[in-house]
């Protein structure tokens, strides 16, 4: 009995692991792709269903308009799917210009970074031509003056850092500006696309009403010039 | 049909990544006054360190005596600075390295094509011959409910031209942000690349190297003032007069941290309220260090907290070791329980109860596999 519990909790857990969040773009995309699925089941079998029945069948229109709402829900999936992709995108874009923003400061960062090292390093310096006068007086400031020597190569090589990054800046400031250029015509190109579908679903959605006219015309037409039921002769005139 | 499964693979992991990730960079504007506070404290720091004895070294040819308080008042004003200097240093290290991290992390998916414009064209192709042959049926027909149906026919013809159409304008839509998508990676890649360069390459060390100068003019200043053959000890420096924990007034021993060891070994545990990390967010983390004869060993064990419905492993659990190093930001090597190797660093925190640790593996499915956590001593 436990072990089946334990089994039961095991496929719980797993079928919630493969079930994507609702309303994350995985869960819209699986939606559309299943709404997509059943619409072109309908669509396909449309045609042949109603030319196998009579004008005036009332499935004729009931078949058409399956079709029709079928696909009306696919295409609202489509665009439900890509309006979460163009607002993930903005978000990505959004983020991206902040990364160039906060790189373009970074550069001033280090400009500033290179002249309070300077700074540093030239008091440093003069500390140093301090100390070595009075190493003459004092020959036993020799070790303390290597260290002194060891601390103007360290900030030397801070200073080297961020010389480093400020000779990098265009290949740095360039990257990310095509980071952000490329994020931007993503996310135009999705709006595009987005667009794009909505004048598609306006044309399917014209086409399933022009299809459904026809079916109505053909019946009406045939409506118009019924043929006439056989004759009943009353039957109180046959006595 | 291979890019297909990789996409609804990469579809399927992305909350999980945006989950471990940083899902987006810092605010600029909250950056730069952060930093231009932490600029302003170095500076001010380096203007009282510089007016406090700006004729000390030459005045060291002078007896020890009349220059011992010189130089420590010099020293702790060295060291104040140093601290904000590094503090500085390692703060825009940081800031930056969350960009990057973005960089790294940044994720664009290729539109799902979800109905090819060529099965929907053969559909509508299909529907336009029945509707061209039932016209043709009726062409010379001159009934009007004949010709009410041929009105009809030709509308609906006409609504087929469209779709037709339309359905051809989307799928360059469609192709045309596909085309997109292509060039995001290589962008991406390159924009990471750089900015990692500056970030890990150029603005951290910078901050190794703020930390080293630090340690090393607690130990000039005393020199300075006593100057012999042996090594000089910092411990020359009062504790009081040191009052950034960077720099603690004890000698180091040759191959041991700047700093006691204490700051680094013991019982660490993420802080129940107003813990700080960055990456995962901590559930709890108990993290033990040991030393023994310079050899670092320890183990981590900690819970992460995932978004509802994440596949992934909360629970993260490796060992550390290594050789302690002299430097005050100790590296060790680690490896997970379940094989993954990476890498740790330990970084004394403002506080004596403080510990950073930064660490990250190589990747492992489903497990978190990098974080930087503020821990507290047990």
């Amino acid at each position: 009995m436990i072990r089946i519990a334990w089994l039961c909790i095991f496929a719980a857990v797993v079928c919630a692991q493969s079930t994507p969040e609702p309303g994350s773009l995985a869960a819209l995309e699986a939606d559309a792709r299943q709404k997509t699925a059943t619409w072109q089941k309908l669509a396909l079998e449309m045609e042949s269903t109603v030319a196998r029945l009579l004008p005036c069948d009332a499935k004729a229109p009931v078949t058409i308009t399956l079709a029709s709402q079928a696909s009306e829900t696919r295409l609202a999936a489509i665009s439900a799917y890509l309006q979460a992709d163009q607002q993930e995108a903005a978000r990505e874009s959004a983020g991206a210009q902040r990364v160039l923003v906060a790189a373009q400061t970074l550069i001033s960062e280090l400009s500033i970074e290179r002249s309070d090292v300077a700074q540093e390093q030239s008091g440093v310096d003069g500390q140093l031509a301090n100390l070595t006068e009075s190493v003459k007086k004092r020959p036993a400031l020799a070790d303390t003056q290597k260290m002194l020597q060891q601390l103007q190569s360290l900030t030397a090589q801070r200073a080297t850092l961020a010389q480093g990054g400020l000779d990098r800046q265009e290949a740095f400031l360039a990257a990310v500006r095509g980071l952000v250029t490329m994020l931007q015509a993503r996310e135009a190109s999705l709006k595009d696309a987005g667009v794009a579908y909505e004048a598609e679903r306006a044309r399917w959605n014209a086409y399933y009403a022009a299809r459904l006219a026809r079916a109505q015309t053909e019946c009406s037409i045939t409506r118009a010039t019924p043929a006439l039921p056989p004759a009943r002769a009353p039957q109180g005139k046959q006595k | 049909m291979r890019r297909h499964s990789t996409v609804r693979i990469a579809r399927a992991v992305l909350p999980l990544l945006s989950a471990f990730a940083l899902v987006s960079p810092q605010a600029p504007a909250q950056q730069a006054n952060a930093q231009q506070a932490n600029r302003d404290a170095y500076r001010s720091a380096y203007k009282t360190w510089r007016e406090a004895e700006p004729n000390l070294e030459s005045d060291a040819s002078a007896p020890a005596e009349a220059l011992t308080g010189r130089a420590t008042h010099a020293a702790t004003e060295a060291v104040n600075f140093g601290a904000a200097r590094a503090a500085f240093l390692r703060q825009l290290a940081d800031d930056q390295g969350q960009n990057a991290l973005w960089l790294q992390n940044a994720m664009s998916l290729p539109l799902p094509d979800f109905a090819p414009a060529v099965e929907l064209q053969r559909l509508v192709g299909a529907e336009t011959s029945n509707v061209n042959s039932t016209i043709a049926t009726f062409s010379g027909d001159a009934d009007r409910g004949i010709q009410q149906l041929r009105q009809a026919l030709e509308k609906e013809r006409a609504a087929l031209a469209a779709l037709d159409s339309a359905i051809a304008d989307r799928q360059k839509a469609v192709d045309k942000a596909g085309r997109t998508e292509e060039s995001f990676e290589p962008a991406r890649a390159k924009a990471f690349a750089e900015y990692d360069a500056v970030t890990s390459k150029l603005l951290t060390p910078s901050a190794a190297l703020a930390d080293q100068e630090n340690a090393a003019w607690a130990k000039y200043y005393p020199s300075l003032a006593a100057p012999t053959p042996a090594p000089v000890a910092v411990s020359s420096l009062t504790p009081s007069a040191v009052s950034a924990p960077a720099t603690a007034p004890t000698a180091p021993r040759p191959g041991m941290p700047p700093l006691p060891l204490t700051r680094y070994t013991g019982v660490w545990v993420y802080p129940t309220t107003g813990g700080r990390f960055f990456g995962a967010e901590p559930e709890f983390v108990d993290f033990s260090i040991h030393e023994e004869d310079g050899r670092v060993t320890g183990e981590l064990y900690a819970r992460f907290k995932l978004p509802a419905g994440s596949t992934g492993d909360p629970v993260l659990r490796f060992d550390v070791s290594g050789e302690l190093s002299e430097k005050r930001v100790q590296s060790f090597a680690i490896q997970t329980a379940e094989g993954a190797k990476g890498s740790i660093e330990l970084i004394p925190g403002n506080a004596f109860n403080l510990l950073e640790i930064n660490f990250q593996t190589e990747p492992s499915p489903k497990k978190v596999r990098a974080a930087d956590l503020v821990l507290v001593k047990k």
